[in-house]
């Protein structure tokens, strides 16, 4: 129930960034979609965070000219090595992890992009875009973050809490 | 957060990688263009929530520029009008000064301009100008407009002074009609008009002549007209002509005189 509403969440997020954000300045730079894959990630199981990370990728291969796929995967493995990462380094639920699981997302999904732009034969401007907005988006999201850490917490909490007795009153 | 192994792991980048491949091939075209016509309708709605918040904001951003214009022009605008109003005194007072400084008493006599800050206090007519006796003045001296005698100065203080009208119940000024030779007092009367008095039956009297101070007590200078015959009577029972004048000057309106203080 809760993973079925990430997956709508997420692509909500998937469309709003594409569609919505560029129009609104500042929160063009927002990366919303890393930025619920880091709650997920952090908040929920890894495997829930990687079907919201599939259909998010799928979602925004839809609407980009990079070959389909590139964001998929691009998701997807940086969730991935972000999750090792986290595990090592013993992250957890606190604001620093969070910030730090949303840093590696970025760094790696951007270094993946770059890979698969450069694969496609894109432009050098294509490549410069890209690490532009990877140095605005880093900041911005991780600002964003801070500011809503404390009530999307208490979302995640909420849910958790209400989980069990929808499953029993789904049996 | 615990994970569930490297299988499921491999699974999902297996099939990302898959799927990229495929996209490289082409093959995944198909695919891209049913989740772009299936997800049209919400992009699109969500494209024109994005452009009217835009909108929205620019308007309400423009409106915040156009009252801050607003209020910077309005403050220019009632500082501009103070400076015109400024200006339109200074030029007044300019013309003023001009119009004086052509007046033959000013080739004559030393003279030192000054402002009216007050005028009189009930009961007395007087005037406080902003000079004093570190301008040179001191009790006594005539103080003239447009060469036109006022009054003479009755109090002097090291930045101010008090001049004493010539309608003032106070104010006596000797003072002569112009081709006689026959000096009177020239003071306020009974009936509310200053009067020239003294100037005995045997005089030839006229309205409209011109009295000027006679000079006799050289505590004024002579000759500075003070105004004009505005009525001349003579009673057999007395020697002296009854002459009430008229002055030239509103006393109530005077915002600039001058004080003379010695002669060229």
């Amino acid at each position: 129930m809760i993973q079925l509403l990430m997956l709508i969440v997420g692509t909500l997020a998937c469309l709003l960034q594409v569609a919505t954000l560029p129009h609104l300045g500042a929160l063009t730079h927002l990366n919303l979609v890393v930025l619920i894959l880091v709650c997920e990630l952090s908040f929920r199981r890894d495997t829930e965070a990687l079907w919201t990370a599939v259909v998010c990728g799928l979602t925004l291969d839809v609407f980009t000219s990079l070959p389909f796929g590139s964001w998929l995967s691009a998701l997807v493995i940086s969730l991935v090595i972000t999750n090792a990462l986290a595990g090592r380094l013993k992250l957890g639920q606190d604001i620093g992890s969070l910030a730090l699981r949303l840093i590696f997302i970025q760094i790696f999904s951007t270094a993946w992009i770059l890979g698969a732009t450069l694969l496609s034969g894109g432009s050098s401007g294509a490549l410069g875009a890209t690490l532009r907005e990877f140095v605005w988006q880093v900041p911005v999201t991780v600002l964003t973050l801070t500011i809503i850490y404390i009530p999307v917490r208490k979302i995640f909490r909420f849910l958790e809490y209400w989980q069990p007795k929808i499953q029993v009153m789904r049996r | 957060m615990p994970t569930r192994g490297n299988q499921t792991y491999q699974i999902f980048i297996t099939a990302a990688i898959v799927v990229l491949a495929l996209g490289f091939t082409g093959a995944t075209h198909p695919l891209r263009t049913s989740g772009k016509n299936l997800l049209r309708p919400l992009s699109s709605s969500l494209e024109a929530f994005g452009g009217g918040i835009h909108d929205d904001v620019l308007v309400w951003v423009k409106a915040g520029t156009l009252s801050r214009d607003k209020t910077d022009l309005e403050n220019k605008l009632a500082s501009a009008q103070s400076e015109l109003a400024y200006l339109k005194d200074v030029q007044t007072e300019n013309n003023d000064l001009r119009r004086e400084l052509a007046l033959p008493i000013h080739q004559e006599f030393l003279m030192v301009s000054a402002e009216v800050v007050s005028h009189s206090s009930p009961g007395t007519a007087e005037l406080t100008i902003d000079k004093g006796s570190s301008d040179g003045l001191s009790v006594g001296q005539a103080v003239v407009k447009e060469g036109i005698l006022t009054g003479q100065l009755s109090t002097v203080h090291s930045n101010s002074a008090t001049v004493r009208l010539l309608n003032d119940s106070r104010s006596t000024t000797p003072a002569t009609l112009v081709g006689t030779s026959t000096s009177g007092i020239a003071r306020l009367g009974k009936s509310g008009l200053l009067e020239l008095s003294m100037i005995p039956n045997s005089e030839k009297v006229q309205p409209g002549s011109q009295v000027v101070t006679s000079g006799v007590g050289e505590t004024l200078p002579s000759g500075i007209l003070i105004g004009n015959v505005k009525a001349a009577k003579q009673d057999p029972s007395n020697v002296f002509w009854q002459i009430s004048l008229k002055l030239p000057i509103d006393y109530g309106n005077l915002e600039r005189v001058f004080v003379i203080t010695g002669t060229k």
